[in-house]
């Protein structure tokens, strides 16, 4: 049996002797101490094996102290501050009123280290009261609520203005566009075969540096790849727990209450000691449905719940930028509700980040899908993130260029984070943002190979909202960072402005060009109309042909290269039919760029659940609980 | 200051490549130009200067080589016939330098690494490939990737080892004809190399990604010649002797007429891969507890000897002294995936060593007429004319203005010429209105025999009797049995 800590041995005694838990329910809730890596209580209460309010009653008078209920008797909020809100959250204990000219100290968690912590802040004399644990987290949520809402919002556009996507054109921005309109119409007003001759000439040459750029990318991507992670796995057998430091997990959720299961399994899988994860559940205020499911699955007793006030924009960012406030870990990672991230990851990326050293401010980990098999969306979805993460992103941290990262198990040094204002709110994709305003802050990106397992979209109308989403905030990402093209060519050298060009404005301009092409493609290979004999003279006509040959050839090859990596080889002929593929992402890189014009900062939701394996993969983690429980 | 990291293998490979140029240079001076360089370079003076029109720039084959001596003339034009000498000593430099790391890399300590590079590129074959040009360096450079890629796709799972070998495959197929043959024979020595997990669960999906590219491309430059062309394969009925590098003797081996069911040529060429790279059959030999790199060493090996007989079946198979020089990639190959973790590697460089003596004796022997003017270029000896009907086509038509003549059918000409300056070709307004009022009006016509082995070509085509009987108004310049010349007699041009 696992050998309790000397606290918790006494409360379980106590709880016991008073008749509130039974033996057998001690020995239970012993066993899964040592499995959670958690304490006692909060096996108990998240068990529901005891009430909350009789667990904290009881314990007030055990300590001869007041038992309070914040809801009724509320805190005093002029004597918080906003900079000690990580050490209440992490030691369950705030200033709750002054008595008698004596602070009078709330705790969820009365012994020696509160005692320690309460004299540390507010000397020798200050009296102690009980209350419960989610009495402190609801009530310091509130006091700061507007405080840190506001931050959340306008931290890095008050900050760094610059840096912030709240200002979708800037006047300069405006005035190149506008200028290069005008000389474009001018051109085709005055020589219109040799303007568009010479657009045709442009587009052919970018088009011709995207695919060779993204070639050498995957083949820098692969050398060495392999010694690497040996590397890690070998340091990752040797840490040890105790020398882990404190991990937030933050997970974003918005009315997902049916994967919440999945989320609660596979974070329980984590090899990582549950007493250093600081779990975050961050939902929107008025998103009952997963709250309440949340406080259903008992989930609370684990993870800690924040309840995000309602602020525009509602981004995903915003709610992340919110909960970063109370997060108390050294690193910090963000998962999305449905993600199963492999168990070692947590472990990798801590070996990662003290390899790297102190500049490293973030390790991104791999995506993929756990449902490919399940239609032919998922299949080339599948196949698209995996040329992403597998092949592509290495590229580029082996070529030092700027990683924008992925959606979600992105890992950060969180002072790094904190230091950079975290999250943009106004970019909706926020992540590829930081990724690239942090290596222009002199920080760098690494990756490991450690997968998370997502719910790829199964709809085809779901996968271009979610793709149109992307798109405008990849357009927005350049926007921003294209401001100040001379700082960026000094922050990030000449193949990281070259890198972002092309993958950055690579991937959303080929969405928005492609259909150009094809078009007159088609309509010449099936009419054989000579209209376009003055535009594509021979020699244009041949580099246009090449490109669109070699181009689709080498993108349909670095396609069936994607799945090689793990074994995935029955998606290869899927490659095949990625024109399709490629029509869908137009189609929403079209609706991303009218979004970017009419709603900038609005966030297409993607709906999660839809999936056949999600129902599966939410049986199976029930079933998991049922049989611990 | 810190020393940037491409500023050393860019001074030794700028020079080597000057002191291959130099050597060529000096062969040239000395009357040795490969039959292959000169097609290629008459070939590019003639899309060049807009006598060859873009169809037949695009669909020419192998255009790799074209397509990059094309570029480097446009953009240098001053190089003039050291374009594609240049471009050949360039892929050669880069070649060895990629031999050189490779080993590094696979734990050659300095001086084996840089001993066992002079053995590979100290070998005469080596500069016979050079000499032969830069379709077949780029040959060489495809072979070596694919065979880098082959030993280390069973063991390593990596997807650079997948693109070394669909990509070798893609360089080896559009740069020679030779290696159109080459890229045909590796079907069925594919499997041997892949890795056996993948193979067993997706087989077609493994054969797949690996041929993509090259069936990809190939689909392409069909598609190509369609659209430019209106057949797909017009690359195919355009393949000169002269591109494929067989030279315009007959004499490849030896007398193929005693030879017994035409078997003895290519099982010589093959032989002579293996006397260029014996350490690729010591790899097969030595490597009984290494399924992979023993696997990986027969495919290749008989993949080298499939090929051998397919070119030859299809009658591209080059002099022997070529076919055997990709024994040095080979050897290459094998040297940096040799299991064999000493720092010394002194069973290696004996092996190479042993290779560098085989090469000598296929230089010395291969009586391949392109083989012997080479070896006559190297030791100071007269250099026989490749082609002297072809060098006096080029001296009667130096310096002359309006000379109808189909020139693609003997670019070489050109080439020797030095410039197209004159040449109505086929592709020009005046060939064309000739041939529609079938009223000639130029200085100078040059016509090929219409019952010699290629035919008249289109000047014979669209005069039929114009060979044989002249025209009016014309008379015979200059007749060798294959070529006639006929020039306009002074008082009828007035």
């Amino acid at each position: 049996m696992f050998q309790l800590t000397a606290s918790d041995s006494w409360t379980g005694d106590f709880l016991a002797e008073q008749g509130l838990i039974s033996l057998k329910q001690l020995n239970e809730a012993s066993d899964l101490v040592g499995d959670w890596g958690s304490t006692l209580p909060d096996v108990l209460l998240a068990r529901s094996w005891i009430d909350a309010d009789v667990y904290y009653t009881t314990l007030a008078s055990r300590f001869g102290m007041d038992f309070v209920r914040l809801g009724d008797q509320p805190l005093d909020p002029a004597l918080l501050s906003p900079d000690l809100v990580a050490d209440y959250m992490r030691e369950l204990t705030v200033p709750w009123r002054e008595r008698n000219g004596r602070m009078v100290v709330a705790t969820a968690r009365p012994g020696p280290e509160a005692i320690v912590f309460v004299r540390e802040n507010w000397g020798p004399s200050a009296e102690m009261v009980v209350t419960s644990k989610r009495d402190i987290q609801t009530a310091i949520q509130k006091v700061f609520s507007e405080h840190f809402t506001h931050a959340a919002v306008f931290d890095l556009a008050e900050q760094d203005p610059v840096m912030s996507a709240q200002t979708v054109f800037t006047p300069g921005q405006l005035f190149v566009g506008w200028g290069g309109i005008t000389a474009a119409a001018a051109g085709l007003a005055l020589w219109p075969v040799f303007t568009l001759i010479a657009l045709n000439v442009l587009m052919s040459i970018f088009y011709l540096g995207n695919f060779v750029f993204k070639g050498i990318l995957i083949w820098a991507g692969g050398t060495h790849q392999h010694i690497r992670n040996r590397e890690i796995e070998s340091a990752v057998r040797m840490l040890r727990d105790e020398d882990l430091p404190i991990y937030t997990v933050l997970v974003p959720m918005f009315r997902e209450p049916d994967v919440l299961p999945i989320l609660a399994n596979a974070l329980r899988k984590l090899d990582y000691p549950t007493s250093k994860l600081d779990i975050k559940i961050v939902l929107e205020e008025g998103d009952d449905e997963t709250i309440d499911a949340a406080v259903a699955l008992g989930l609370e007793g684990i993870f800690e719940i924040i309840r995000v006030p309602p602020s525009q924009p509602q981004t995903k960012p915003k709610a992340c930028n919110y909960a970063l406030k109370f997060a108390r870990g050294e690193y910090l990672v963000i998962f999305d509700a449905e993600d199963k991230p492999e168990p070692d990851q947590l472990k990798k990326v801590v070996v990662a980040f003290q390899q790297g050293g102190d500049k490293v401010g973030c390790v991104q980990c791999r995506l993929n899908y756990y449902n490919r098999d399940e239609n032919w969306l998922t299949r080339l979805f599948t196949l698209d993130y995996a040329l992403w993460f597998d092949l592509m992103l290495p590229g580029l941290e082996k070529l030092g260029v700027p990683i924008p990262l992925g959606g979600t198990s992105n890992h950060f040094r969180i002072d790094v984070l904190r230091e950079l204002r975290a999250w943009d709110p106004f970019n909706v994709t926020e992540d590829a943002d930081l990724g690239i305003r942090m290596t222009q802050k002199g920080y760098g990106v690494r990756l490991v190979a450690s997968t998370t397992f997502e719910e790829a979209n199964v709809s085809q109308s779901n996968w271009v909202r979610q793709r149109s989403r992307w798109i405008k905030g990849y357009m927005q990402t350049f926007l921003v960072h294209s401001r100040r093209p001379i700082h960026l060519w000094r922050s990030t050298g000449a193949l990281g402005v070259l890198g972002f060009v092309f993958f950055i404005g690579g991937t959303m301009l080929s969405g928005l060009l492609n259909p150009l092409f094809w078009g007159i493609f088609g309509l010449w290979a099936v009419t054989r109309t000579t209209v376009f004999n003055d535009l594509f003279p021979p020699v244009l006509l041949y580099l246009s042909l090449f490109n669109l040959l070699a181009g689709n050839g080498l993108f349909m090859f670095l396609m069936m290269l994607a799945p090689f990596r793990r074994n995935w080889l029955e998606l290869t002929p899927f490659s095949l039919t990625v024109i399709w593929y490629w029509v869908l992402m137009s189609i929403a890189a079209w609706k991303g760029a009218w979004q970017l014009v009419t709603r900038p900062f609005y966030w297409e939701k993607t709906h999660h659940g839809l999936s056949r394996h999600t129902a599966g993969e939410v049986a199976q983690a029930v079933r998991e609980q049922q049989a611990q429980a | 200051m810190k020393r940037p990291a491409f500023l050393i293998p860019t001074v030794w490979i700028a020079a080597l490549t000057a002191l291959l140029l130099a050597a060529l240079l000096e062969a040239a001076n000395r009357g040795y130009v490969s039959t292959s360089n000169m097609d290629l370079w008459g070939r590019t003076l003639l899309a060049s200067s807009g006598e060859l029109s873009i169809q037949k720039v695009v669909t020419a084959f192998p255009p790799l080589p074209y397509a990059t001596v094309l570029a480097i003339h446009g953009a240098v034009p001053g190089l003039d016939f050291a374009a594609p000498q240049l471009l050949s000593a360039l892929i050669a430099s880069l070649l060895v330098w990629g031999w050189y790391r490779t080993l590094r890399e696979s734990g050659f300590s300095l001086r084996p690494a840089i001993l066992a590079v002079l053995l590979l590129a100290g070998s005469p074959l080596y500069l016979r490939a050079v000499a032969e040009g830069p379709g077949f360096m780029m040959l060489l450079a495809g072979f070596w990737l694919f065979a880098l890629g082959m030993f280390q796709l069973r063991r390593g799972h990596r997807v650079n080892d997948i693109i070394l070998v669909s990509t070798g495959l893609v360089i080896t197929g559009f740069s020679h004809p030779f290696g159109l043959m080459l890229v045909l024979g590796v079907l069925p020595f594919l499997a041997l190399a892949a890795p056996p997990d993948r193979l067993r669960t997706a087989t077609l999906a493994v054969l797949l990604v690996l041929l993509f590219p090259l069936i990809f491309a190939l689909a392409s430059f069909i598609y190509v010649n369609w659209v430019f062309a209106g057949d797909g394969f017009y690359f195919l009925s355009h393949l000169s002797r002269e591109t494929a590098g067989l030279g315009s003797s007959n004499v490849l081996f030896f007398d193929a007429g005693q030879m017994p069911g035409g078997i003895v040529p290519p099982l010589i060429a093959a032989m002579g891969v293996f006397a260029v790279s014996p350490i690729a059959i010591s790899m097969f030999v030595l490597t009984a507890r290494l399924p992979p790199l023993r696997l990986a060493a027969a495919g290749l090996i008989g993949h080298l000897v499939c090929t051998m007989f397919l070119a030859y079946m299809f009658g591209l198979l080059p002099p022997i002294a070529a076919a055997a020089s990709l024994g040095l990639p080979l050897a290459a190959a094998t040297s940096a995936r040799w299991p064999q973790p000493r720092p010394h590697r002194s069973g290696v460089i004996i092996m190479l060593l042993a290779g560098f003596i085989g090469s000598w004796l296929i230089a010395a022997t291969d009586p391949a007429s392109e083989t012997v003017r080479w070896r006559a270029a190297l030791t100071g000896a007269p250099v026989p004319s490749t082609d002297p009907e072809l060098d006096a086509l080029a001296a009667h038509t130096q310096h002359k203005d309006s000379v109808l003549f189909d020139a693609e059918a003997a670019p070489a000409v050109i080439a020797l010429r030095g410039n197209a300056q004159g040449i109505w070709s086929a592709d020009t307004t005046q060939f064309r209105i000739a041939a529609l009022s079938k009223t000639i009006d130029a200085r100078m016509i040059v016509v090929r025999n219409p019952h010699s082995a290629l035919g008249g070509g289109r000047v014979a085509r669209n005069f039929p009797r114009l060979y044989d009987e002249g025209h009016p108004g014309y008379h015979r310049l200059f007749d060798s049995g294959r070529w006639r010349i006929y020039v306009a007699s002074e008082g009828e041009r007035q």
